[in-house]
């Protein structure tokens, strides 16, 4: 697969990531190594030694969920205490509404 | 003090009063301030004076009765630990101090665990040399010009260095079993579900599991028998009783031929096999087996990579300089969040959310994302299968012994490799136990690994006990002169200023 500087604009867009120009040539190289040696699943033919079952989500073990109920949870003080900006009460972002 | 003692042996010399907690958080702290392996991100002493003495004062009331009480330990940098910085080794989350103790922590704190520090890891966990860290790689004890391996080679360079006599670390891919295998500690990956993962910063939820590094199969025992058990914080967490202490006899142990290809280093495939023969003459019953499928070790690195990665571009989403965090403001919301995610990222972390946006876009997203879930349901299968047969599998951790630093940073595509035997245990929900089994020619060590069924964590455990009582490979350590060099510099807070 062809990783060109349109499919890196793209990913950067998605990731909200903007790559350095040695970064991005770098990126290049190393994704479409990564992506030939993972397309080897894209060949379902590949696969048709084995059991070829359609993707089903089956847990390892029973779980549990607590009941839905009301707990103390963090208390305001400590949710601010790691926020670059914040007032007593909120955390700072940009304006995101004109 | 000899350092050369486990965790368990500690204990009960603080029991019995041979060693006060004090003073034996004094011999970690001098072989940190000797060792030079830059195994910390950072340390944290007043905490831990403070948490000694009232850990002394349990013990002497009486109060504190658990083995591990008073044992001076690590937790590896993706931990969350209460008003100690927990920056995952990543400059976004460099000065990051958590509010609140991950279970693990809370309950080894519970049983009278002294914190002396969080050790150095890749970024983020992604990596196996700890080259990737913020802080600069970590060493390996026997030979400093060669990586601990990773993402826990900082826990696993610390244990078998004195720097603390266990770890609380974590393996979504191998992380707990590969730096055991490069440092010559023994480790434990649990089943997942085995433990909680609530604190635990995630990588790749569906893979990630904490567990314990330690100087040998019993102290690890004994650190999961502490950490395990279900938890109300992490809907993952199986309740179920775990049991871990019963004989094992008659073990059948499997060995997968497509394991022993030329992709495996020669001396590591001849020291597996003499592992083997030690199994057996401890009366196991040992064959070889197939796996359906000679590209499965491709399929299954291929599927963990894009699950991996897959989840990673999901979770750290959350890195947007809001709430916690690095933050590089811009102009406007979208390039504050670019400008922060740009510079708190590392190349690597965000080569990993590259790939794994790509495998969830639209367009790729059957191709690669739902084709790696297809593969992953076939290998739980497929391991189902392996385990009517036997009750153990035997094989190696790595393909290498620990490689040169810088050697491999570069090419992602033998990084990928070097996970060869590990990943399918994360993507199969396994249990597997690292543990030492030689040296090669080089003086390096070579670690094995032993797979086991889902909660089957007493087998593995009595199979290992088995192979340590008969073997003294878990028994040799570096020499400490040899490592006394390049002096890392931590500052009085315990802040790593090797950056």
């Amino acid at each position: 697969m062809n990783i060109d500087d349109k499919l890196i604009d793209y990913l950067q867009g998605l990731t909200r990531l903007e790559l350095t120009d040695d970064e991005r040539e770098s990126t290049k190289l190393d994704l479409k190594k990564m992506l030939e040696y993972v397309s080897v699943l894209t060949d379902t033919s590949s696969l048709s030694m084995m059991e070829y079952e359609e993707n089903k989500f089956t847990f390892i073990s029973e779980t549990e969920l607590r009941p839905d109920e009301i707990e103390p949870s963090l208390n305001r003080t400590d949710a601010l205490k790691n926020a670059s900006r914040r007032t007593d009460e909120y955390f700072v972002t940009d304006k995101t509404v004109e | 003090m000899d350092l050369h003692v486990t965790a368990l042996e500690l204990g009960k010399m603080i029991k019995e009063k041979k060693i006060g907690v004090r003073e034996a958080l004094d011999e970690a702290y001098a072989a940190i301030d000797n060792g030079g392996l830059n195994a910390y991100t950072n340390l944290c002493p007043e905490f831990a004076y403070t948490q000694a003495d009232a850990v002394q004062r349990g013990i002497d009331k009486g109060e504190l009765t658990s083995p591990l009480a008073g044992v001076p330990m690590s937790v590896k940098a993706n931990i969350s630990t209460k008003g100690i910085e927990t920056n995952c080794a990543s400059k976004m989350l460099s000065g990051y101090i958590p509010v609140y103790d991950a279970t693990a922590v809370k309950k080894l704190k519970d049983a009278g665990a002294v914190i002396i520090g969080k050790t150095n890891m890749d970024e983020f966990a992604m990596g196996g040399s700890t080259e990737t860290s913020y802080f600069g790689t970590a060493k390996n004890p026997w030979d400093l010009k060669h990586v601990p391996g990773g993402s826990s080679g900082g826990a696993a360079a610390a244990v078998i260095s004195g720097e603390g006599y266990y770890a609380l670390a974590s393996d979504t891919g191998g992380s707990i079993r590969q730096p055991c295998s490069f440092c010559s500690v023994t480790g434990i990956k649990p089943t997942y579900g085995a433990v909680s993962r609530n604190g635990l910063i995630a990588y790749a939820s569906s893979l990630d599991q904490i567990g314990p590094i330690g100087r040998d199969i019993n102290d690890c025992a004994e650190v999961l028998k502490t950490i395990s058990g279900h938890d109300s914080y992490d809907a993952t967490c199986a309740k179920l009783d775990f049991d871990i202490g019963h004989e094992v006899k008659n073990l059948r142990i499997g060995l997968p031929r497509q394991y022993f290809t030329s992709a495996l280093e020669p001396e590591i495939a001849k020291k597996i096999y003499d592992a083997a023969k030690v199994f057996e003459n401890l009366g196991a019953r040992i064959s070889e087996f197939d796996f359906s499928g000679d590209d499965m070790t491709d399929y299954t690195v291929s599927a963990y990579y894009i699950i991996a990665c897959a989840e990673a571009s999901s979770n750290l989403s959350r890195y947007d300089g809001i709430k916690y965090g690095y933050l590089k403001e811009g102009q406007g919301l979208v390039e504050s969040y670019i400008n922060t995610r740009s510079e708190g990222f590392g190349i690597v972390v965000k080569r990993r959310l590259m790939l794994g946006t790509f495998v969830l876009s639209s367009g790729f997203y059957d191709a690669y994302y739902k084709k790696a879930l297809n593969m992953r349901n076939l290998l739980r299968a497929q391991w189902n299968r392996i385990f009517e047969e036997y009750d153990v599998v035997l094989g190696p951790v790595a393909p290498t012994t620990a490689y040169r630093i810088g050697e491999n940073i570069n090419d992602p595509m033998k990084m990928m490799l070097g996970d060869m035997y590990t990943v399918a245990v994360n993507m199969a929900y396994l249990p597997a136990a690292a543990l030492p089994c030689g040296f090669d020619r080089n003086g390096l060590p070579i670690g094995m690994q032993l797979i086991g069924k889902a909660f089957g964590e007493n087998t593995l455990i009595n199979a290992a006990r088995a192979f340590q009582q008969a073997t003294d490979h878990h028994k040799k350590f570096p020499d400490a002169d040899a490592v006394k060099t390049d002096r890392i510099q931590y500052d009085k807070g315990g802040k790593n200023n090797a950056i």
